[in-house]
């Protein structure tokens, strides 16, 4: 029976004041309690607080990961080892969008997430939001690992990360377009910026490198072609002729007007690619299985050329690492299962890693035996990961990026030549020197 | 004081305490809030803006008026204030005018007056990140509206978002502020319009002024004054705030980072100081210079226009 029903024949109620007060108060009071009570479901946003009796609570932050089967894949990890050790309860957190800021913010709160992903740098390391584990790893395991991998998660001299998925940057080209147009793939710079030319014709262009022209995706990458370092020591090391040069690549091919801007999907995504927008392009090897779907066999990958004739051949060193806050309640429990998960079970970092998307294992023995990775472009992919992904130096901060990438913007936006570029990046870098000089105090 | 008196006060008196708890009982969790959540921030903000607070918020080590030099003494702040006062010196009177133009227009329609209000009312409601996507992917990208239609007058396709020289991204930006915040302007220019007394008009047609240009200058705008100038307080003020369609369209995030830099807002730059770098207390001293920069200019711009000067 409805309200109206059960009042019919009667004098309406009404509502007068302090009805109406106390329904007011009650339901003030009513949502301040569900606001400030306790979740220790799986949805809960802080580190170990709300613990059931005698469970070590561990909250766990993930990124949101874009291929299907992933969220319910961690979960599933999770329910693996609650199972084998049921005094451990772990509320995973996975977090679309800007992941980065809400883990910043979390993490200079009093009760961080327990355990989260990302990279470690000497910041976090300085500001004690990062826990060694250089327990957690075998002299074993670590002999396993990519070397470049473990000296990514290296910060004087302990290990504070666990990879979970290695990533690497990857030239895709369409061997019919290059056929067609009678272009080789690109071996170098200047081949690179000849094919750019060459493919690029009425709606297709030769090149994408994301649409802001490849400021983003190449800033970084270009001067590593030619051999610059960005941090030597304690000295900002990338203003120099080499690095000059290389960034002219950029400054050509936007010039030129051979890359494609303006697409709906940016670098990260093969959509450009896939549809024929552009003949080659630089994004993750997480596309190769879109590529493939979209294209077939009529692709195949480069890492990005070398510079002229001298410099070496880059890709990035990219993905993700498991942390620990040092301030977690449960730092034991918290590196156990950091331990099982992404150190010991080769199981799961074989299927995370290439059941749902695509992505380098971090292990050398699973590398080299999974099946998905021992032919074609994917096994050259795992060549580069061994031998032309460079980490930067964990010195490297946002506030001496930012300095660097508004440098090579401007001298990609104004066209600039070698000479005004190293005046650019020497700029550039007297702000970048005084900031690491205060990172390293 | 009489007996007489004094027994017509107590009631009043019981009136009053009796008044006063429900008062308080309904205005007391607003003012925690607004303690809680806004005035203790807004403290806090101030004490850590002169603290060095890097990948932290404790209070304690003073670094006194560092931040706000160092901020201050910082290209890219300072380029992000420049941006951000032309950015303003344009979109401020260019709404002001679309506002009170389509104001004007829809209060001279007399039938379906509603239907026009809600149309240009209900961008108001659209989120800011949504809008400036739909502009990004939909209306600027390559294959987007805007190139279709430069196509059909067989224009070659435009990078609207990316391109520097010509500057084609303010187009981008201004049209998406303009689409969500005009219908705001509209119904507050169109409640003046409808506040202003008929007999003014009616007695300018008896003294043989038409409707016009003539009666909107001389009767119109005098009796929008006070309307006009919070007008022009909220849009230069949310100019100021600019953020979302910064952020969105020309990027700040993972990707394309390089068109952030065509032109980056104050809080853009903060925000990647504070949330991206994890300083704390350079982002609050820039938060802090910002708001004095708002209340200056607020300030001249009330003393120009005469706000709540007597009519």
């Amino acid at each position: 029976m409805d309200d109206r029903r059960s009042g019919e024949g009667r004098r309406p109620r009404t509502v007068n004041r302090r009805h109406f007060l106390f329904g007011a108060t009650a339901l003030a009071g009513g949502t301040l309690a569900a606001a400030c009570g306790t979740n220790i479901g799986s949805g809960s946003s802080g580190g170990s607080s709300g613990a059931p009796k005698g469970k070590a609570v561990l909250t766990q932050y993930y990124h949101e990961y874009g291929e299907a089967g992933t969220e319910q894949a961690v979960h599933r990890y999770a329910q693996e080892y609650m199972k084998k050790n049921p005094h451990v309860q772990i509320n995973i957190e996975w977090i679309p969008g800007d992941y980065t800021t809400k883990l910043n913010t979390a993490l200079v709160g009093s009760n961080p997430p327990d355990i989260f992903e990302g990279g470690p740098s000497l910041q976090m390391v300085q500001q004690k939001q990062i826990a060694p584990l250089d327990d957690l790893y075998t002299s074993a395991d670590r002999a396993d690992f990519f070397s470049n991998v473990m000296e990514q998660n290296t910060i004087n001299g302990h290990i504070y990360g666990a990879k979970i998925v290695t990533d690497v940057g990857v030239l895709y080209y369409r061997k019919s377009m290059l056929e067609h147009a009678g272009v080789k793939p690109p071996e170098n710079s200047d081949d690179l910026v000849k094919a750019a030319k060459a493919l690029t014709s009425g709606h297709v262009k030769g090149l994408f490198v994301g649409n802001d022209g490849g400021i983003g995706a190449l800033y970084q990458l270009l001067p590593q072609s030619n051999k610059v370092q960005f941090i030597n020591g304690s000295k900002i090391a990338f203003a120099t002729q080499a690095a000059a040069e290389a960034l002219q690549v950029l400054v050509e091919v936007n010039h030129e007007n051979v890359v494609l801007l303006g697409y709906t999907e940016d670098y990260l995504q093969p959509d450009a690619f896939t549809n024929g927008a552009t003949a080659m392009q630089w994004t993750g090897l997480w596309a190769m299985r879109e590529v493939q779907q979209g294209v077939g066999d009529d692709f195949d990958v480069l890492p990005w050329p070398r510079y002229g004739s001298d410099g070496v051949p880059a890709t990035f060193l990219g993905g993700w690492s498991e942390m620990i806050s040092p301030k977690s309640k449960y730092l034991d429990e918290a590196k156990d299962y950091v331990k099982w998960l992404w150190i010991q079970n080769k199981a799961a970092q074989e299927q995370f890693n290439l059941a749902y998307g695509f992505h380098l294992p971090p292990r050398k023995s699973i590398a080299a035996n999974a099946k998905e990775l021992r032919s074609g472009p994917a096994k050259k992919a795992v060549g580069y990961l061994g031998k032309d992904a460079y980490p930067i130096s964990n010195s490297w901060d946002a506030d001496i990026d930012t300095d660097y990438s508004d440098a090579v913007a401007s001298i990609v936006h104004s066209n600039m030549d070698v000479a005004q570029s190293l005046s650019q990046l020497q700029q550039a870098r007297q702000k970048a020197q005084s900031e690491l000089k205060q990172e390293l105090t | 004081m009489s007996i007489a008196a004094l027994a017509r006060r107590e009631p009043s008196r019981r009136r009053g305490r009796g008044a006063a708890v429900p008062f308080w009982l309904f205005i007391g969790p607003l003012c925690v809030g607004l303690l809680v959540f806004t005035v203790v921030p807004i403290a806090w903000g101030f004490l850590l803006s002169f603290s060095r607070a890097r990948g932290s918020i404790a209070l304690g080590t003073w670094v006194g008026l560092s931040n706000y030099a160092n901020l201050l003494s910082d290209p890219q702040f300072r380029g992000a204030l420049a941006t951000i006062v032309v950015f303003a010196v344009f979109i401020v009177p260019v709404t002001f005018c679309i506002s009170l133009g389509l104001a004007l227009l829809v209060n001279q329609v007399q039938v379906g007056r509603g239907f026009f209000r809600t149309v240009f009312f209900i961008p108001t409601a659209v989120s800011y990140v949504v809008a400036s996507l739909v502009w990004k992917m939909e209306i600027f990208s390559v294959n987007g509206l805007a190139n279709i239609v430069v196509g059909l007058f067989h224009g070659q396709s435009i990078a609207w978002v990316s391109t520097p020289n010509p500057p084609w991204f303010w187009l981008v930006l201004v049209t998406v502020r303009l689409w969500l915040q005009v219908g705001l302007y509209l119904i507050i220019f169109l409640a003046g319009l409808q506040d202003i007394p008929q007999h003014l008009y009616e007695s300018a047609a008896v003294d043989g002024a038409r409707r016009g240009w003539r009666t909107f200058w001389y009767i119109t705008l005098p009796q929008l004054r006070n309307t006009s100038v919070a007008v022009l307080f909220l849009i230069l003020i949310a100019a100021f705030q600019a953020f979302d369609e910064f952020y969105n369209i020309l990027g700040g995030g993972m990707t394309s980072g390089g068109n952030a830099t065509l032109a980056r807002t104050p809080l853009v730059y903060l925000y990647q100081i504070a949330l991206g770098q994890q300083d704390y207390g350079r982002g609050s001293a820039g938060a802090f210079i910002l708001t004095a920069l708002i209340v200056i200019v607020t300030l001249v711009q009330s003393r120009v226009f005469g706000f709540g000067r007597a009519d």
